[in-house]
């Protein structure tokens, strides 16, 4: 995969070069670094021909060429090296060691590139090496503990479906999106799903205002850009990639075992043996099993100059650990790139369709066998009415297994993506051209479920059916014009550009029941008696919206010593009020590289010092539509002279003044080598404030027709530092140790919440129903966001009940109730390391969070006496006995959240079977997911810190899970 | 090209497409869509119903129901419910918040209907009927509001500046006075089916009865005299007679389809197509039967098991009352053929067994049953209202076809006779024979001239009425709301008055100056 990308920089390289036809004969040579290591393994292009060579543990090599013809040298840790062949037969490489490498690689920014050493904002640049070995649902799992700041939570465990949730240097809005912006080559707010991260080739995350504000509006949270595997000229190359992984449970709640929960009755709670049947049953395992997945990927590129292409398959099957839980993938995807009219006109063209097809998985099963009472049999065939289930009908209490069984789903997703660029470079003036980009994305996504006439909680219905059928289609032009020049040590890029973008979304449900079978399942919906009766639900739904942007930006350095950047967007979105739609984004940014300097030449073990500083602008409009319009929806009915009518009401209260909700930003970096590059590293610190923050404020009933405004009043801040250093402690001719550590900590501010108009600075949020019936945590002026507020527990009593500070009657007023502390962690770090040993990769991931609480949903609600008996509660009750009271909410629940988890564990095996036909192959395992060592009582300390509640664990929650995968790739 | 498309308007035009809803000024294009908008006004009745909402507050403050802790476990709900009970009610009490709700979402939406009036200029039949229904039941909203807040937000209109300023109970006397004075004239006076559910002139009525006969408590002064006007009004209303009757069955009141009966002045329709979610529905099963009672009664249902009768209450009744069996279920539970139901219960001599017991509820438990939990065999549930044991429940109804009559005429009747003997006119009703009908149809024998006292009125009306929603002003005006009962200690006159609920203060800074 590596060596891949080395040919791909080749080929950037070569994109000047002209090709010279002429006699080939054998060239041959010795690779060797500048620090006389020597270089096993490297690669050699010939940038003509595309014909390419491996140097064998001698660090010789063969390849054929013709004089005039360059040869790309490559290998790991060493910078790139053309070399043209002249008349003799014998060419050696000497590779410069990497610390230049470091500083030229290339930065993904928004609408261009630059490189790591003219870069003035703060980007974190991430390269296919630099990311872990192992299976993952999508790409978005390969940032896990890999940029600081960017936390990457994956919350639905081992749902073969899993997301991850993304929060960038903290939580900065109230209510709208708090997702970065994803753009997959070019294609803004693209789905991450789409791709194979088998293909990633590498992803840039715009961190700061000043690099995000080329991206309005839609920067706030950051934009994340990532790069796939494009087309490149040469010998055609087949890759496949395959990989089978099995996961086990690495943690879940534990309840008690049918020993422990009759211990426990007849011991503590005699009055409710009436709950006791006899029984053994294991109702975790009743729902699960050991889920196997396979993937397989398989990627053939080549081409000419001017036509060469890259298309990709993949296809995967993945279990999940709930029995019949799975999800199933193919995506199609292909690259195209053209040149033509004498180098006038560049085409790529991109085309993927992904399906997606899963039986999802019944997240409240989980739940359900948590709380089942495990001395109750799984069947009674006694029990015709429930269909053979063993049953206690009690409200919100199923058979779990009945839950899997009697309910049938289907998901399945298509998505397709095609896009064009076109650029027209302009020859007569060097460095000018006009680019054009058009995106057209359809996703189509239908989704049915059945749930038979057995199915717990659906008493009477006779089967329910339900069918969805939605689509959003997604039109993007973007239209820039771009200049870079460089003249006597002056170095100018420039752009211009426009962007227009328009979503549209259509929505159908329909549900009916009443069945008189349960053969149908969705497929004769309307044959339920429920349509009939009035009682089916239909539903159909559109809306859209449109965004619209210019934009101009320079960068500019002198002698890459002095750089500067400025950038100036201006921003419209239709979900804003009449006269609010437009927005300012501007953006500066400047950056010294104090090691160019004249008297900092004698200090030679500095071998890079760059300090940044810049300022951005962004925006955020990532709510819903038509907030801004005073539109009537239908609701209630009305009994009027005899018959029923609809009433027609505000939809809701509409602000005609809603505008854009502004984050300021001020960065500043330092950049640092040392010792050749073996050390560097990046040391940020920002300041953010968001301002005219989007909230649903309360307002007075009359004179609005509903008690919340969507409005703009306060504001956040959110203040940090940031630390990435790597290091290479080890290199020797066998032996190269890799290691890094990204460490970020935030400190989160709700500054404002109030204004003129609203005044009211108290908002409870975090409601937990019976029986905690509270809610967990406050928005208070000058506190962090996720701030738990609580009665301060002191002890179980001798009366057996918990007893708080400022106790009265058993219980703490509201009012005295204290903040016991945030849910976001003080300290995030990750740490990757690999080290090579001849043909072997050994890598580990570590990641950790320090600080922070959680707030316990399990043991709140299931460790104590009262919700025993019908319900089974936590093993952990039995851990302290003189607890007897009932459940009151207090510090109790809110438990450290501090972890330190081990990710990743992998080794990989170059196999030494380079020859005529087979390039490169490797093999490797991976166990990922390992390990967590943490003080948390609950499942697992690391849950949603996304969102205005951060913090808490749901009890719907599917189990985390270990994953050992084997994968071998193979290139031809 | 950026330069042309900066000119072209289509290349900035963010204005927003509608599909799915209706921009308001292309609503009112017809005179049935302007009529009918008034329906949003009296579906706001349609919260009361629910089971947090001002119907259920009035019977959980007072002396008729509570919600102990269940035999699961259930309804503790970090106190709410024990606030109440305890008339130790902080502002931020959910139960509050919802009976504040309904009466301030219910103006809300009157004024709504009524600017929106105003704004477009069509001339229809009936119009100003209309308007005076809205603006009649935007003040019966007012006089609720006003009987448990002395001092509340007073808006007639959207289109202000600023926010509602606090009004004291005076002001919003005058104002309901007013109010249904200058629109009485206009509305229905024969309760057709036309009318059924809205207002008429029995509806303003009605309120106004009630405005005057709480006169004494809202703005320190008696009226009684102006109550027994009201309501002889209503009892005279058709040449001499009135449209209303006492009904000969109590029961008829209550049933599954007790649409039009002759005893409603004003019925809130319910429908188990129609009104469906938690917030429109009638939700009386849900709240106060237990899942192994909802099956043998027909209903699919997994009800939540909470609200049941205060012990004291069921001691109240006179023996022979028949509405004591009529509004809560106690004794031998029966499946819908008769046959005696069965419960599995702990082994009171061996407590590691269950036993098989008659299913048989005592109405009377020991105030600690409520912080600890009240058994499965505790606690009388309400049965007023005609179980929809029919079939026509099919699961996932949470609302009932029971149309709930929120005002009817043997209120009228019992207020007329208080204002009376209020004015020591007693002998002067104890011929009515109305009032003699509401006590034989309950088994009970009229009521003789002796008999017409305050204490016998309280009663009468406490049984007659039970669990529909007034019982607060009554326990008021007879001087008990106060005083001590089942798990509610005495209280004194300085926490006679509710608080402002916390959301309404925060909202509108004008309440707390």
């Amino acid at each position: 995969m590596k060596r891949l990308i080395y040919l791909f920089a080749a080929v950037s390289v070569l994109l000047s070069s002209i090709p010279v036809m002429a006699q080939n004969r054998d060239v041959r040579g010795t690779v060797t670094g500048s620090d006389g290591e020597i270089l096993s393994g490297a690669t050699v292009l010939n940038n003509a021909t595309g014909a390419w060579a491996v140097a064998d543990n001698q660090g010789r090599y063969s390849i054929s060429a013709a004089t005039g013809n360059t040869l790309t040298f490559a290998f790991f840790g060493y910078d790139d090296l053309t070399l043209t062949v002249n008349a003799a037969s014998v060419l050696d490489a000497v590779l410069p060691a990497a610390a230049s490498m470091m500083l030229d690689e290339t930065v993904v920014i928004g609408y261009g590139k630059t490189t790591k050493k003219e870069i003035t904002g703060s980007v974190a640049s991430l390269k296919a090496e630099d990311l872990d070995v192992g299976a993952y649902t999508n790409a978005g799992g390969l940032l896990q503990g890999k940029v600081a700041g960017l936390s990457v939570v994956n919350p639905d465990g081992g749902d073969p479906e899993a997301s991850f949730q993304f929060l960038l240097r903290g939580t900065n809005t109230l209510s709208a999106g708090q997702g970065p912006l994803i753009i997959i080559d070019g294609v803004i707010d693209a789905d991450i799903r789409s791709i194979n991260f088998q293909e990633v080739e590498s992803v840039d995350v715009l961190k700061d205002g000043s690099a995000a504000a080329i991206y309005g509006t839609r920067g706030t949270n950051g934009v994340v850009i990532i790069t796939t595997k494009r087309a490149r000229s040469g010998n055609t190359s087949i890759q496949y990639d395959g990989q089978v992984s099995m996961q086990t449970v690495q943690a879940r709640a534990m309840p008690m075992t049918a020993r422990e929960f009759e211990y426990t009755i007849k011991n503590f709670a005699p009055a409710k043996t009436i709950n006791l049947y006899g029984s053994d049953t294991d109702w975790f395992d009743e729902i699960t099993r050991t889920p196997f997945s396979h993937k397989h990927n398989l990627a053939v590129s080549g081409g000419t100059e001017q036509f060469s292409h890259r298309t990709v398959l993949n296809v995967e099957k993945n279990q999940g650990l709930q029995i019949g839980n799975e999800a199933s993938k193919w995506l199609f995807k292909t690259n195209i790139r053209q040149s033509a009219l004498q180098g006038w006109l560049d085409l790529d063209y991109n085309l993927s369709y992904t399906k997606r097809k899963s039986t999802p998985a019944n997240y409240s099963a989980f739940y359900q066998a948590f709380i089942h009472n495990p001395t109750e049999p799984v069947y009674d065939p006694t029990a015709k009415d429930y269909g053979g289930y063993f049953t206690v009908p009690e409200v919100d209490y199923s058979n779990p297994v009945a839950l899997i069984k009697e309910h049938s789903a289907n998901k399945e997703t298509g998505y397709l993506s095609a896009n064009a660029r076109a650029t027209l470079n302009i020859l007569p003036i060097d460095g000018l051209k006009w680019d054009n980009f058009f995106n057209w994305s359809d996703e189509r996504y239908f989704s049915q479920d059945y749930k038979s006439s057995y199915y717990p909680g659906s008493t009477g219905k006779s089967g329910i059916a339900r069918s969805n059928a939605d689509q959003y289609n997604n039109f993007q032009w973007e239209s820039t014009l771009q200049y870079s020049k460089t003249f006597r040590g002056h170095s100018v890029q420039g752009i211009l550009g426009y962007t227009w973008q328009e979503q549209m979304n259509w929505e159908t449900e329909m549900e009916n029941y009443g069945f008189d079978t349960d053969f149908y399942k969705w497929n004769n919906i309307s044959a339920g008696k429920a349509l009939q009766e009035g009682l089916a639900d239909m539903y159909t739904n559109r809306s859209s919206s449109r965004y619209i942007a210019f934009f101009g930006r320079v960068i500019y350095n002198w002698q890459e010593k002095y750089l500067a950047s400025v950038s100036l967007r201006r921003d419209g979105s239709s979900r804003f009020g009449k006269d609010h739609k437009w927005g300012w984004f501007p953006a500066i940014s400047a950056g010294w590289r104090i090691s160019k300097e004249p008297w900092m030449q004698n200090i030679k073990w500095l071998s890079e010092l760059k300090l940044r500083a810049g300022y951005g602008v962004t925006g955020n409009q990532d709510f819903g539509n038509y907030k801004s319009l005073q539109l009537m929806g239908s609701g209630t009915n009305f009994f009027y002279n005899g018959k029923w009518v609809k009433s027609y009401a505000p939809a809701s209260n509409s602000n005609p003044d809603l505008g854009w909700e502004r984050k300021s930003e001020f960065n500043a970096g330092l950049d640092f080598s040392v010792f050749e590059g073996r050390i560097g590293g990046t040391i940020d610190y920002y300041y953010r404030l968001t301002t005219d923050l989007l909230y649903d404020y309360k307002v007075p009933v009359p004179p609005y027709d509903y008690k919340t405004l969507f409005t703009n009043v306060g504001s956040i801040s959110n203040a940090g530092i940031e630390l990435s250093v790597y290091a290479i402690p080890v290199k020797t001719k066998n032996v190269v140790w890799n290691t890094s550590v990204v460490a970020a900590h935030n400190e989160n501010k709700l500054i404002s919440f109030t204004n003129e108009e609203f005044k009211d600075a108290d908002y409870n949020i975090g409601w937990v129903a019976t029986p905690v019936g509270a809610y967990l945590q406050r928005l208070i002026e000058g506190e962090s966001l996720g701030s738990f507020y609580a009665p301060r527990w002191t002890g179980v009593g001798s009366d057996g009940n918990d007893h708080f500070e400022d106790e009265f009657g058993g219980k703490t007023q509201e009012a005295k109730w204290q903040r016991i502390g945030s849910a976001y962690p003080d300290l995030t770090l990750g740490w990757s390391n690999s080290v090579k040993l001849h043909n072997w990769t050994f890598s580990a991931t570590i990641r950790a969070a320090i600080g922070g609480l959680v707030f316990n949903g399990y043991r709140a609600q299931y460790e104590n006496l009262s919700s025993l008996g019908l319900k089974n509660i936590m093993s952990s009750w039995l851990d302290d006995t003189s607890f007897t009271g009932p459940v009151r909410y207090s510090s109790k629940y809110l438990e450290d959240a501090s972890y330190v988890k081990l990710d990743n564990l992998s080794v990989t095996y170059d196999l030494p079977l380079k020859n005529k036909y087979i390039h490169a192959a490797k093999v490797f395992v991976s166990g990922q997911n390992l390990l967590c060592i943490t003080g948390y009582k609950g499942v697992d300390p690391e849950v949603s810190l996304s969102g205005l509640t951060p913090g808490r664990e749901s009890m719907s929650y599917y189990p985390r899970t270990s994953t050992f995968t084997l994968g071998a790739s193979l290139t031809f | 090209m950026i330069t042309m498309c900066v000119a072209a308007a289509a290349c900035t035009n963010l204005d927003e497409e509608i599909y799915s809803k209706i921009a308001k000024e292309n609503f009112f294009t017809s005179e049935e869509q302007f009529a009918r908008y008034s329906a949003r006004a009296y579906s706001s009745l349609q919260h009361w119903g629910t089971e947090k909402s001002y119907w259920t507050f009035d019977m959980l403050i007072t002396d008729e129901a509570c919600t102990p802790i269940n035999p699961n476990g259930g309804w503790y709900d970090n106190g709410r419910y024990a606030e109440v009970q305890n008339h130790e009610i902080p502002f931020s009490n959910v139960l509050l918040e919802q009976a504040w709700d309904f009466c301030f979402n219910g103006i809300s939406a009157c004024n709504d209907v009524l600017d929106s009036f105003a704004e477009v200029e069509r001339e229809f039949d009936g119009k100003n009927r209309v308007v005076s229904e809205v603006k009649v039941l935007r003040a019966f909203y007012y006089f609720m509001a006003s009987c448990y807040w002395p001092n509340i937000p007073f808006a007639t209109t959207k289109k202000m500046d600023g926010y509602p300023e606090k009004k004291d109970r005076a002001f919003i006397f005058d104002f309901v006075e007013n109010e249904i004075k200058d629109n009485i004239d206009h509305l229905a006076v024969e309760p057709s089916s036309e009318y059924y559910g809205r207002v008429t002139r029995g509806v303003a009525d009605f309120v106004l009865a009630k405005l005057y006969l709480n006169a004494e408590f809202l703005i320190g002064k008696a009226m009684w005299k102006e109550a027994a006007d009201a309501c002889k009004d209503i009892m005279t209303c058709n040449n001499g007679g009135s449209w209303y009757k006492i009904v000969d069955n109590y029961k008829d009141l209550f049933a599954v389809h007790n649409e039009y009966c002759v005893e409603g002045i004003l019925a809130i329709p319910f429908s188990t197509i129609y009104t469906v979610s938690d917030h429109y529905a009638f939700l009386i099963y849900m709240s106060t039967l237990p899942v192994n009672l909802c099956k043998p009664l027909g209903i699919p249902a997994d009800a939540w098991d909470g609200i049941v009768a205060q012990p004291d209450f069921m001691a109240s009744y006179e023996s022979g009352d028949k509405r004591k069996e009529w509004t809560w279920m106690f004794g031998q539970m029966k499946d819908l053929a008769g046959n005696n139901l069965t419960i599995d219960i702990p082994d009171p001599l061996d407590d590691t067994k269950s036993v098989t017991v008659p299913y048989i509820i005592d109405p009377y438990m020991p105030e600690e049953a409520y912080s600890t939990h009240r058994t499965a065999l505790q606690g009388a549930r309400i049965g007023k209202w005609e179980y929809q044991s029919d079939g026509t429940l099919t699961g996932g109804q949470v609302g009932m076809e029971n149309d709930f009559y929120i005002m009817r005429y043997s209120d009228v009747v019992l207020m007329y006779a208080e204002a009376m003997i209020r004015q020591n006119k007693a002998a002067e009703v104890a011929g009515n024979a109305d009032l003699a009908k509401i006590r034989t149809r309950a088994g009970l024998v009229p009521f003789s001239a002796a008999d017409l006292t305050l204490e016998n009125i309280y009663q009468e009306r406490s049984h007659e009425l039970a669990v529909e929603g007034w019982h607060r002003q009554d326990m008021i005006r007879f001087g008990k709301y106060l005083g001590a009962w089942w798990n509610k200690p005495a209280k004194e006159q300085k926490d006679f008055n509710l608080s402002i609920p916390k959301s309404a203060l925060a909202a509108n800074p004008n309440l707390s100056k």
